[in-house]
């Protein structure tokens, strides 16, 4: 899945506008959008917020996890947690990256709040990784009791490892069985020798 | 790549890997099998001991037991032999797989079924285990100057193609601001208009058909 796709499922999460213009409902196949009241608060998808926000129709409500002293708890306990944390949203790098583009002046202290969430990132990267080298090297000497957690990642995370990792993963484990196979072949011819062996004596 | 590659009937890699040859011995005299060997050409028969080197998919066919061939004693290509298995334990990073055998893992898969050491099997796996993390680095540091040296096996080029230009799509979506959304490469695969086009064919030849 290209990151472009997840951006896309992303966009579809609900966000709060003010909008500042009266328009009847917009009906469209998944749900119906509206009636607009200028000055009143409404949910519409992300995608039609920003759209509008770019007409200048309407003033974005911020989620409220866009926020330094959230963010930056969030942070401490993704450092301190070996797992990973639960995000305060399933998108968070889509929803972070298209309201840091265009309601860049709607948040307060937005470097700060940028360089949390490139943090967090970076932290739940390098742990992906790290992780992911346990999978592909860790049993490497057959024993397969490694216990790994990929809880609570996004989907953008997910597709970072993704395809590489089930295709390396298919690749070592057809090989595997083919060891494992012979040689469990070779443990049943050497057992019937010696089996043989001791008959005869 | 777009799912994992698992061998089969129709696969052009297996076909392939399966023209691979691989060194054999007559085990008895094999009638009108002379040709076989072609350093004796002039000779009919193939003589018990000669040495011969057969393709992979006649072996696979005229084996009957897995074990044991009673045509043919199959020997283990030399880069399945310890020296290499040496190798592959001290740092399997360093060998360069590709140079080997194109089809370094496929082929040894195949070939573990004539090892009755179970060398061969054990071989590849451990050499595939260790050079995994290796290959998913290279992935991840993906840099277009540093592209041609990197001693890899086929499904190992494969692997680190998907795994590159996975991290290169999410560098590009972390730098750019805003992508519009392309076709898929699957749905463009899809061929959808297959049937408009094949009837447009149909029309033509009809036609020519007409005025001949």
């Amino acid at each position: 899945m290209d990151p472009e796709e997840i951006e896309f499922i992303g966009e579809n999460v609900s966000t709060g506008i003010i909008p500042n213009f009266n328009f009847e409902a917009i009906h469209l196949i998944s749900n119906t959008i509206g009636p607009f009241k200028a000055g009143l608060p409404m949910y519409v998808p992300l995608w039609l917020g920003i759209h509008m926000k770019k007409q200048q129709k309407c003033r974005l409500v911020l989620p409220t996890w866009i926020d330094r002293d959230l963010l930056e708890d969030k942070k401490e306990e993704e450092k301190r947690d070996p797992n990973f944390t639960k995000m305060p949203c399933e998108n968070y790098m889509v929803v972070s990256k298209l309201l840091f583009t265009h309601a860049a002046d709607d948040i307060p202290n937005i470097d700060e709040v940028k360089t949390l969430i490139k943090d967090i990132f970076d932290i739940r990267q390098a742990k992906l990784r790290s992780t992911i080298d346990l999978v592909l090297i860790g049993n490497s000497s057959m024993e397969s009791d490694i216990k790994v957690s990929f809880n609570n990642l996004t989907l953008l995370e997910i597709n970072t490892a993704r395809p590489f990792l089930p295709f390396a993963n298919d690749l070592i484990a057809r090989l595997e069985r083919v060891y494992q196979q012979h040689s469990s072949n070779l443990n049943d011819t050497t057992q019937s020798a010696s089996h043989f062996s001791s008959s005869t004596y | 790549m777009k799912r994992t590659y698992y061998p089969n009937y129709f696969s052009i890699e297996d076909i392939f890997v399966t023209q691979e040859k691989i060194p054999c011995t007559a085990e008895q005299k094999l009638s009108k099998l002379g040709f076989l060997d072609p350093s004796s050409s002039d000779s009919i028969d193939l003589q018990a001991g000669q040495n011969v080197e057969l393709p992979l998919w006649y072996i696979l066919q005229v084996q009957t037991d897995k074990s044991r061939n009673q045509f043919y004693k199959v020997h283990i290509p030399d880069i399945y032999k310890s020296t290499y298995g040496e190798i592959c334990r001290a740092d399997a990073t360093a060998i360069d797989l590709g140079k080997l055998n194109k089809y370094f893992y496929e082929f040894g898969r195949y070939v573990a079924a004539f090892d009755r050491n179970g060398f061969v099997g054990k071989m590849i796996y451990e050499t595939c285990r260790s050079r995994m993390k290796y290959l998913k680095d290279l992935c991840n540091n993906i840099n277009s100057e540093t592209r041609n040296d990197h001693k890899l096996d086929y499904i190992e080029l494969q692997l680190f193609e998907v795994g590159s230009k996975t991290n290169r799509n999410l560098y590009e979506w972390l730098q750019k601001n805003t992508i519009n959304i392309k076709t898929s490469e699957m749905v463009i695969n899809h061929r959808k208009r297959r049937r408009a086009l094949m009837e447009a064919e149909n029309a033509v030849s009809a036609s020519q058909r007409s005025q001949s």
